[in-house]
């Protein structure tokens, strides 16, 4: 037999052993994120001190550093590093709003996990089926890797949160710039709810 | 009674030629750009060669803007406003006592009812789509639900893998499929959202429907109406808990609402 009729097996199978090895990494954070901020939900006594209950948790486990950059787009490179940050911390309160608004204390999701997908190494795709008040969604969090596996992206009923933001921004920064998009964060954070 | 099917399939008929002009000139006159752009490229390719992503700026294109034609944007504004406040002043407020009065296991009840009652639609479509298993697995869990489930009420079809979750069909989706594009984005007053080529899919999914032939043969569009108002109003809670997450704390409710949109028709097209 000559050597390579056992390398290329073994390495094609070391290769989709990693791959394993990284789904099934990302997969046990998502659980284990998950697991957290329903209990952290739960301890809530409303909606208000759930957002900021979770916000610490969902720190850790969403990267919105990374969220916040990839919505805005190529205008990011002219914002000041003031201007970076400030833009972060607004669109990480307007995230965690829109997902402790939809929560209530005593009603939490159920979520079954489908198989996971690697489209590319450090990134892994992982659907699954939320049932909440009666209804079914699809919801896919996309993970990376970077010091952690972290949520880069939250994909409800093919309809990608970052995707939806883009937009939105985009339409703001050609018409203000990097100010125009920090104004606009700074009206929508401080709207009453 | 025959004269009703007659006068009701005339209705139709009429109402499909006049949408399709409409459609037809639409599509003439659209853009290429019309189909939305895909959102990421799709390749998930790490940029950083560090691995690094997080720190590095070179993912900054990694969403593309969505383009979507939409050439009546100022009336469409105005349109949503409109809808905002309607919603804000009366169909919410249904939309809460309803959920309130109503226990959940029988509203639960009353939308799978509806939806095992709309069984024609899918099975044609998926059969028009091409997918004959798919048409054959709505058809399975039809006579389950309708037999089992106490005409629909429940679904034991949900204890079937092969049952459990059937992708959606419509008319507007089979269209995606066929290649035919979005054409102008509309915003319909109390509906919202739509573009020109789905609002013709409705009316095929309502020609399609039982219960639009069981009104028209008892009389009309009144009857129509009363057999499918229940269906809506028990559908509101829903689409104000979709509407209030499209919206809520978007920077441009306008542009959320238009943007997931299309990313949902595009998911549903795709499926």
């Amino acid at each position: 037999m000559r050597l390579h009729h056992f390398i290329v097996p073994a390495i094609s199978l070391l290769l989709s052993g990693a791959a394993l090895a990284s789904t099934a990494e990302a997969e046990k954070r998502l659980q284990d994120a998950v697991n957290e901020t329903l209990a952290t939900a739960k301890s809530s006594k409303d909606n208000k001190s759930m957002a900021v209950k979770l916000r610490p948790v969902l720190e850790k486990h969403i990267n919105f550093e990374t969220m916040t950059r990839r919505a805005v787009g190529p205008g990011w490179r002219q914002f000041t590093p003031a201007q970076q940050a400030k833009a972060t911390d607004l669109f990480t309160v307007l995230i965690i709003r829109g997902y402790s608004g939809k929560l209530t204390p005593n009603e939490l999701p159920e979520i079954k996990f489908k198989s996971a997908v690697e489209p590319a190494p450090g990134r892994v795709e992982i659907p699954t089926l939320l049932a909440y008040k009666g209804s079914n969604y699809n919801v896919t969090y996309r993970l990376e890797q970077a010091d952690n596996w972290r949520v880069s992206d939250i994909i409800i009923e093919g309809v990608s949160l970052i995707a939806n933001y883009r937009s939105q921004f985009d339409a703001v920064f050609k018409k203000g710039g990097a100010e125009a998009v920090v104004a606009t964060l700074t009206e929508t954070a401080a709207k009453p709810q | 009674m025959t004269s009703n099917v007659l006068q009701f399939l005339r209705s139709v008929a009429s109402l499909v030629a006049l949408v399709g002009l409409l459609f037809l000139s639409a599509c003439a006159s659209a853009p290429k750009k019309s189909e939305p752009a895909a959102v990421t490229d799709g390749k998930g390719t790490v940029r950083s060669s560090s691995g690094t992503a997080a720190a590095a700026d070179d993912d900054l294109d990694e969403y593309a803007v969505l383009e979507v034609y939409d050439p009546i944007e100022p009336v469409n504004r105005g349109l949503f406003g409109f809808n905002h406040y309607l919603y804000k002043g009366v169909v919410r407020p249904v939309a809460k006592s309803y959920e309130f009065i109503v226990p959940k296991i029988v509203r639960t009840g009353i939308r799978n009812a509806y939806l095992n009652v709309k069984f024609p639609v899918r099975f044609v479509n998926n059969a028009l789509q091409g997918d004959l298993p798919g048409a054959g697995r709505e058809a399975e869990k039809f006579a389950v639900n309708t037999v089992l489930g106490v005409g629909g009420l429940m679904t034991p079809s949900d204890k079937f893998p092969a049952l459990a979750e059937l992708p959606p069909a419509d008319t507007g989706q089979t269209f995606a499929k066929w290649g035919i594009p979005h054409g102008p984005y509309i915003v319909l007053p109390i509906i919202g959202p739509n573009s020109v080529r789905d609002t013709v899919g409705v009316v095929g999914d309502s020609a399609l429907n039982p219960l639009s032939w069981l009104g028209f043969a008892f009389g009309g569009a009144f009857w129509t109406m009363a057999v499918t108002t229940p269906d809506t109003v028990n559908s509101l809670p829903d689409r104000m808990d979709t509407y209030d997450a499209m919206t809520k704390e978007a920077v441009d409710p306008y542009m959320s609402a238009r943007t997931g949109y299309m990313q949902y028709r595009k998911a549903t097209a795709e499926r």
